[in-house]
């Protein structure tokens, strides 16, 4: 007989019931299969009803992220073979609302998103139709944001701040990543305009540093990083216009 | 300043999970990251010292003497040791954590957090010689 | 309620004070603590060093200011630094009724413990 592997899930019907369930599934194993392909092994032949969210497969799309184990991972790039024969046990992403089973709501995260403007401002308004001018980077500009616009929206790093967890006001880890990622573009205009949002109460100063949202982010965009340098360029800031008497 | 109207537009009954006041325990990360907190509680105890040491002094030879009595008594001594171990700590992550903010292109993060730890000893040497020597 | 808003809105220098303090820390404390809490104590290096009468030769001697100064910056900064993760981790740790207060109580404290060290310091000793 072939080898098998335990998952477990979170099980969650809003209509039917008010409290998380877990199901265990015992699928093939497969080494070269990812989670999300034990997942839709389970709704192809076990049970049509489990809900999940997946689309790319390739780790570009950001949608297939849950806690694998109590990790936030791409269930697409994680594979059985790394905790086989172990079990696995699969919840939603922490720190979001639940819809159903394994899919939460982000609709906090996506309003945080567009409040912080992630697009070329220009000051002048009218720069932004004008597509006859040309605004050249070199490699050196382009290197100082470039690791931040690989950002896939994935919200691991939600599911891996206590503090969001624990204060669901606080802006976190990936909007400010983006925020700085516009801000140190040299064609972008809006760094003031950001500030207004990223410096506000709920944004960085919020921030402990615990580090977990680097340590998760599948692409490396370590926000950790970019949360601290973006205090110390709003301090600085703050205390420049405070020596010109602005405050 | 408030982001938004905050209006979560829900879909349907959706569930919220609580974070536990006991979350820190729940993942080893977690765990150290409170470690590195409570660094800086001991950072305050040992600034109070110093700051009853130089009252002492401020009172006369007497009164400082027999505050030095207590700090040179065994069980401030381990207290002391406790206090530096968790002081370590703190300059570990300090130095780790400065590394990431500071090692943008063309630095990077280990070289920084290197340099710290070359100008620590640095600092450290010069300290002592200074404090015992000097 | 309008005061701790105020100490809300410093965030920027409270963070600069908490770096500050947190670098002072990092790298003065460790060997600072080592000399003066156990070195010294257990005697490996001469326990004179802290001795009354050294103490007060050295604070009094020409350079007896810039000792001051030191010791003032590895006890101040690094009390603004504790105060500003102590209130953190107090709401991080969402004890709520002391949470809305930690911001006066801790930077309050940090304020006034740094007065009384400039008072000691350059008053007292002096």
């Amino acid at each position: 007989m072939a080898e098998e592997i335990k998952i477990t899930v979170t099980r969650y019907n809003p209509d039917k019931e008010a409290e998380l369930k877990t199901q265990t599934f015992t699928i093939p194993y497969h080494n070269d299969w990812s989670i999300l392909d034990g997942l839709n092994y389970i709704k192809a032949e076990l049970d049509g009803t489990l809900t999940y969210r997946w689309s790319c497969r390739m780790a570009v799309c950001g949608s297939c992220g849950m806690m694998v184990n109590g990790t936030p991972r791409l269930t697409c790039s994680t594979y059985l073979n790394e905790f086989y024969p172990g079990e696995i046990t699969i919840e939603p992403l922490a720190n979001f609302p639940i819809i159903r089973d394994l899919v939460v709501d982000l609709t906090d995260f996506m309003d945080k998103l567009k409040e912080v403007k992630p697009w070329i401002i220009r000051k002048n308004k009218s720069d932004e139709n004008d597509t006859s001018k040309e605004y050249i980077q070199t490699t050196a500009q382009m290197d100082k944001y470039y690791q931040q616009t690989l950002c896939i929206n994935c919200t691991l790093c939600y599911a891996a701040c206590p503090v969001y967890g624990l204060h669901p006001d606080f802006i976190g880890p990936a909007v400010i990543a983006l925020g700085y990622r516009y801000n140190n573009d040299s064609r972008d205009q809006g760094k003031d305009e950001r500030r207004k949002f990223l410096a506000s109460e709920d944004g960085v100063w919020k921030c402990t540093v615990v580090g977990d949202c680097t340590e998760v982010c599948p692409k490396h965009v370590d926000p950790s990083a970019v949360i601290q340098r973006t205090k110390v360029d709003n301090a600085t800031n703050w205390f420049f216009s405070f020596l010109k008497g602005k405050k | 300043m408030k982001h938004t109207d905050n209006s979560i537009t829900e879909p349907t009954k959706t569930y919220r999970r609580i974070m536990p006041n006991t979350w820190w325990l729940k993942k080893g990360s977690y765990t150290l990251f409170m470690l590195r907190e409570l660094s800086s509680v001991f950072v305050a105890i040992y600034a109070i010292f110093l700051l009853i040491r130089l009252c002492a002094l401020s009172q006369g030879a007497e009164i400082y003497n027999s505050k030095t009595a207590i700090f040179n008594s065994g069980w401030m001594i381990a207290l002391h040791a406790v206090m530096w171990v968790f002081i370590m700590y703190h300059m570990i992550t300090w130095f780790k954590i400065s590394g990431r903010i500071f090692g943008k292109k063309p630095l990077s993060p280990g070289l920084v957090t290197i340099a710290n730890y070359i100008v620590w000893v640095v600092v450290s040497v010069v300290l002592f010689l200074i404090i015992t020597k000097g | 309620m309008g005061l701790l808003k105020k100490i809300n809105a410093l965030e920027p220098l409270w963070w600069s004070l908490f770096g500050l303090g947190g670098m002072i820390a990092a790298f003065i404390l460790p060997v600072h603590l080592f000399l003066h809490g156990i070195a010294i104590p257990m005697g490996w290096v001469s326990p004179d060093l802290l001795s009354y009468e050294r103490m007060m030769s050295v604070l009094s001697s020409p350079y007896g200011i810039i000792v001051k100064l030191f010791l003032f910056s590895i006890i101040s900064f690094p009390l603004f630094h504790a105060a500003h993760r102590i209130r953190l981790t107090i709401e991080d740790l969402r004890i709520g009724w002391l949470n809305t207060i930690m911001p006066l109580i801790s930077y309050g404290g940090a304020i006034v413990l740094s007065v009384i060290t400039i008072v000691v310091l350059f008053y007292k000793l002096s």
